[in-house]
């Protein structure tokens, strides 16, 4: 036994790395295979996320991104991802931000936030928002994301019960950020998803991060944006 | 005969889940919704499928000493296969399974098939253990799904049945409720066994 | 005296059912000023949900214990269920759907208590079983509060929904302490009026269905704690006084965690028990996403009875041979 045992670890060892290196080479097919279709879904989900929030005729550039505080890390509880929209002239008419909030009921929250009607900030408009990434409660917190995938017009009226009505077509300016309870929340006010304000808190949260970074940086952003596209 | 016994033993007499309680993990953490319950079951089962032929056909040639380390990256290479693929292919899905799909490699259902079946078995014996054994851990967290989708969510496989009339009881879609389900499931099962074996 | 005063705390251990009748027969005494309270605050609507949850738990327990093949007749008339069915209701709002009424009965004897084996088997306490379920489930529901002497549909914020979401300042600005001791607040039926909850607590006192320990350290443990809170921060916490007032502490402190089947044995546990009954309350409180925490408290504890038991009965060898000196 004793003198056996040293050969036959050996061969153990030699058969697992055969093993191993076979799996290997097979992974590093597949990989191959799928390593452009997953790239290309990530990129159709992004795009069709920022898509939905500006305005319709306006196209997503996702190629002319800017990062915000610039240089950062994309991955960051801070940075802010900035994408221009153009119309059929080229011409800017949008502006896509996704920014995040961990302040959710279950921690980390994505949104993308789009906005229209650039000339000044007086005009600047908050088109609407769409929450890509979140964990709150199902059935409750989750609310925040009610009929999001489905368009404005079949949202009805009651804020309580769709929480995208309170960033739909408002004026940046004259959004006070308040997150109140449905009774309590006044017309510039947001009014919290029903039994979930921390959720709809950190949202909202989110969303006004990358309002006044728009709204701050309006003209700085056109010129960057303006650039970019002359340069395609 | 004996093939078909193979076969079906999974279904019900050893279900993985219900009977033989193995799996806990995946049953508890994706039987939120019948949809993710089918597509972490086939997973598994694809995974379970390709292992069990896989380990059965080297059984010969894999060392009794280091049979472990030679299963779980066996395992492990189906699992990142099934991720990549559904990822590139059926991102929808890929995306609410998330998570659970990297921890197939550690559901013991399908370690514990390769080390107490396929690495002792003929190959065809292997794949149709694997068949039913997968098919037998989808049912288990179909019907576990079904419980909680329903009482939880007034839905199943997205489907209303309830038409928003009735308050679904929230808390079944949380993760006490998964015990909970599970718990009268598995007090569910042992009470028909019961009746079956004392008639039988 | 101590020993005789452990006896009756764990009467439902005995087969004797003479005598949990007795203590149940207290109990349901005991809890009639917060049922009257109730009543008067949150009208018929508060009495019929307590009916309601009652009968509802009588119904239950009868299925259980046929199904489960023990005496129906005997354990239905011991009164164990009427006290689960209505502190079950003391801890619901008074306008919850009646459906929900009868789905947390059910909870409360079946996954509260038969599952586990029945009356005095139980690790957690039925009725907090039944709230924790039905607040998980149905938060909208269990979180509209009818306003005292409101009419129908009319909600507003329990004192600590007010304290947690317009802060301190506001919270003892609209609510006088007086509304508080008499439970002239928003909250579930029987857990607002403070005085009447100590009525009855001093009732259990005296008839010795219950004993100081767990009560007081509770409270003890709430005013200790929100007083170091509020010593530290006074613009952000609100006072201890406010904090024992207001919510579940009263109800809990006296009602729910003193449960002789789910709080530890020996006075030494029962010590340590209420303290973190209160420990936890007050972090849930002052740090969680819940306004309220007592229950959680009370069902975290009931969770770590059994190792209380263990290491902290010195005596139990010693204290066992007492019972049983006694029973015989």
């Amino acid at each position: 036994m004793s003198d056996k045992a040293p050969e036959s670890s050996v061969k153990a060892v030699v058969v697992v790395v055969i093993i191993a290196a076979i799996c290997a080479a097979g992974l590093a097919f597949v990989k191959q295979i799928t390593e452009e279709p997953i790239a290309e879904a990530r990129r159709q989900e992004t795009l069709a996320a920022l898509q939905r929030v500006v305005p319709a005729g306006c196209e997503i550039k996702l190629e002319g991104k800017l990062v915000r505080p610039e240089g950062a890390d994309e991955g960051a509880a801070e940075t802010k991802l900035i994408f221009p929209g153009y119309d059929a002239d080229g011409q800017l008419c949008g502006i896509a931000v996704r920014s995040r909030n961990d302040k959710g009921y279950s921690g980390k929250i994505l949104v993308v936030s789009g906005y229209s009607d650039l000339e000044s900030r007086e005009t600047l408009k908050l088109n609407r928002i769409y929450v890509t990434e979140h964990a709150e409660t199902p059935g409750l917190g989750s609310l925040i994301t009610n009929l999001q995938d489905e368009e404005p017009a079949t949202w009805g009226t009651d804020r309580s019960k769709v929480y995208g009505l309170n960033f739909l077509d408002r004026l940046v300016a004259t959004l006070s950020w308040k997150v109140a309870k449905s009774a309590a929340a006044g017309e510039n006010d947001v009014a919290a998803v029903t039994a979930a304000t921390i959720s709809s808190r950190a949202v909202a949260g989110a969303v006004q991060v990358a309002a006044s970074l728009v709204s701050e940086d309006l003209d700085g952003l056109k010129a960057a944006f303006a650039s970019t596209a002359r340069s395609e | 005969m004996s093939n078909i016994s193979e076969l079906t033993k999974g279904l019900w007499k050893e279900n993985p889940v219900l009977r033989l309680l193995l799996g806990m993990c995946p049953a508890l953490a994706v039987t939120t919704a019948v949809e993710y319950a089918v597509g972490m079951g086939l997973s598994a089962t694809f995974v379970l499928l390709s292992s069990n032929v896989v380990v059965a056909s080297l059984r010969n040639i894999i060392p009794a000493k280091t049979r472990l380390p030679c299963f779980i990256v066996i395992i492990a290479t189906f699992v990142t296969i099934v991720d990549l693929v559904l990822n590139g292919f059926a991102h929808d899905i890929h995306k609410s399974l998330g998570i659970f799909i990297p921890l197939i490699v550690v559901n013991c259902v399908i370690l514990g098939r390769a080390e107490a079946f396929a690495s002792k078995r003929p190959v065809f014996d292997s794949f149709l253990d694997g068949l039913g054994m997968g098919l037998g851990f989808t049912l288990a967290l179909v019907a576990l799904a079904s419980v909680r989708e329903i009482l939880g969510n007034g839905t199943w496989l997205g489907m209303s049945l309830t038409g928003g009339e009735f308050t679904p009881v929230l808390l079944f879609v949380l993760p006490p409720g998964a015990f909970i389900s599970l718990g009268f499931l598995l007090a569910g099962m042992n009470v028909i066994e019961k009746r079956r074996q004392a008639n039988g | 005296m101590s020993e005789n005063r452990m006896i009756l705390q764990s009467s439902p251990h005995a087969r004797d059912r003479e005598s949990v009748r007795k203590v149940m027969y207290t109990v349901t005494l005991a809890l009639l000023p917060a049922v009257i309270a109730g009543t008067v605050f949150f009208g018929l609507r508060a009495l019929l949900v307590m009916a309601l949850s009652v009968v509802a738990c009588l119904i239950f327990e009868g299925i259980a214990m046929k199904v489960s093949g023990k005496p129906v007749k005997e354990t239905l008339l011991d009164g164990s269920a009427v006290i689960t069915g209505l502190l079950v209701a003391m801890n619901l709002p008074s306008g919850l759907p009646l459906w929900m009424v009868v789905v947390g009965a059910l909870v409360a004897i079946v996954l509260g208590k038969h599952v586990y084996g029945g009356l005095g088997n139980n690790p957690f306490n039925p009725a907090l079983v039944a709230r924790v379920f039905l607040l998980i489930s149905f938060p909208t529901a269990m979180t509209a509060w009818p306003v005292p002497y409101g009419t129908d549909g009319v909600t507003a914020a329990t004192p600590l929904g007010v304290l947690q979401m317009e802060g301190a300042a506001v919270a003892l600005q609209s609510i006088p302490y007086y509304n508080l001791l008499i439970g002239n607040v928003g909250g579930c039926l029987g857990e607002t009026s403070a005085i009447a909850l100590l009525l009855g607590g001093i009732i259990l006192l005296v008839r010795k269905v219950i004993s100081w320990e767990i009560p007081v350290t509770f409270i003890a443990t709430v005013l200790v704690f929100t007083t170091i809170t509020w010593l530290v921060a006074p613009d952000k916490h609100i006072n201890p006084l406010w904090h024992v007032l207001s919510g579940g502490v009263m109800l809990g402190a006296w009602f729910m965690a003193t449960d002789m089947v789910t709080s530890p044995v020996s006075r030494k546990g029962m010590l340590l028990f209420g303290v973190g009954c209160g420990f936890f309350t007050c972090i849930i409180r002052l740090w969680a996403g819940y306004p309220e925490g007592v229950s959680f408290a009370i069902l975290i504890m009931n969770g770590l009875v059994p190792l209380i038991d263990r290491y902290l009965a010195p005596t139990r060898f010693g204290a066992r041979q007492a019972t049983q000196g006694a029973k015989a």
